[in-house]
């Protein structure tokens, strides 16, 4: 009988170190009005002016511990609008600057045993201005 | 006890101690390049320079779209997969088939995808990638 149990041991570690995988986390910014372009279509315009102020980052993070066990999952506070809020303070809401070359960059970390996971968004890009 | 049903009893143990130390990181990477203007927010600027607001254009098409990418290792190295080709494939389709002048509100979200039964050899991580966005269609009068 211990034979089965031991088994039986080993796949219930199996499946919970293979559970923790990081939560669902979304990078957006669709609440601000400033041109926050993943291309580099205003460098390439000969109409308008441009010149690049500074490299920008904005960030996001999201933590999960799960108890595979109980069954009970235990979430961190989520920084989802420090991506729109690090556009929107660098833009200070300015007609004229705008956001190009954005890169997204999204992070999943599974931690041993039964630590779970985090999940973290990243963008980065060039602040502008257009003339 | 049979020696061979020993053997494979102590294989299974080392192999999920081992897995138990593995920190499994799963990295992705986006970056558009086509041709017509993609933003994360509501406004953009055309290839003529126009700032378009969202007074100046429709939404012609709300799309969303999966893309599935599996690490087979762990990667204790931060290996990053950069999905943009296989993005931008996928956008200029959808801009092309509802001839769109751009794309505006674009997210992308990391999906859970849980592979059961992986872990007693190699942590296999699975997941999906969901990105979500608006196919515009710029007003006549802007």
């Amino acid at each position: 009988m211990w034979k089965y149990f031991i088994v039986f041991s080993i796949f219930i570690e199996g499946c919970a170190t293979t559970y923790p995988t990081g939560p669902d986390l979304t990078v957006s910014a669709n609440r601000l009005a400033t041109p926050v372009s993943l291309t580099s279509v205003v460098s390439t315009n000969k109409k308008k002016e441009t010149n690049e102020i500074k490299k920008i980052s904005g960030y996001a993070s999201y933590a999960q511990v799960t108890d595979t066990y109980s069954n009970v999952t235990k979430t961190s506070s989520s920084h989802m609008n420090d991506i729109e809020k690090t556009i929107f303070d660098n833009t200070e809401g300015d007609k004229n600057k705008a956001v190009k070359d954005v890169k997204i960059t999204l992070l999943i970390n599974s931690y041993p045993a039964d630590l779970d996971g985090s999940t973290t968004g990243s963008i980065e890009g060039k602040l502008i201005n257009v003339k | 006890m049979n020696n061979n049903y020993f053997r494979l009893i102590l294989l299974f143990i080392l192999m999920s101690a081992l897995n138990s130390c593995q920190f499994s990181i799963s990295k992705m990477s986006f970056k558009a390049k086509n041709d017509f203007p993609v933003s994360l927010s509501q406004s953009l600027y055309t290839n003529n320079g126009v700032l378009i607001t969202k007074n100046d254009y429709e939404i012609i098409h709300h799309f969303n779209f999966k893309i599935n990418r599996v690490a087979y290792l762990p990667h204790l190295f931060g290996i990053e997969t950069d999905v943009s080709d296989d993005m931008n494939k996928e956008l200029e389709k959808l801009v092309k088939e509802y001839k769109g002048d751009g794309i505006v509100n674009l997210s992308i979200s990391s999906r859970k995808k849980i592979y059961f039964f992986t872990g007693l050899i190699i942590n296999i991580t699975g997941k999906e990638w969901e990105v979500n966005g608006d196919i515009i269609k710029i007003k006549k009068e802007v």
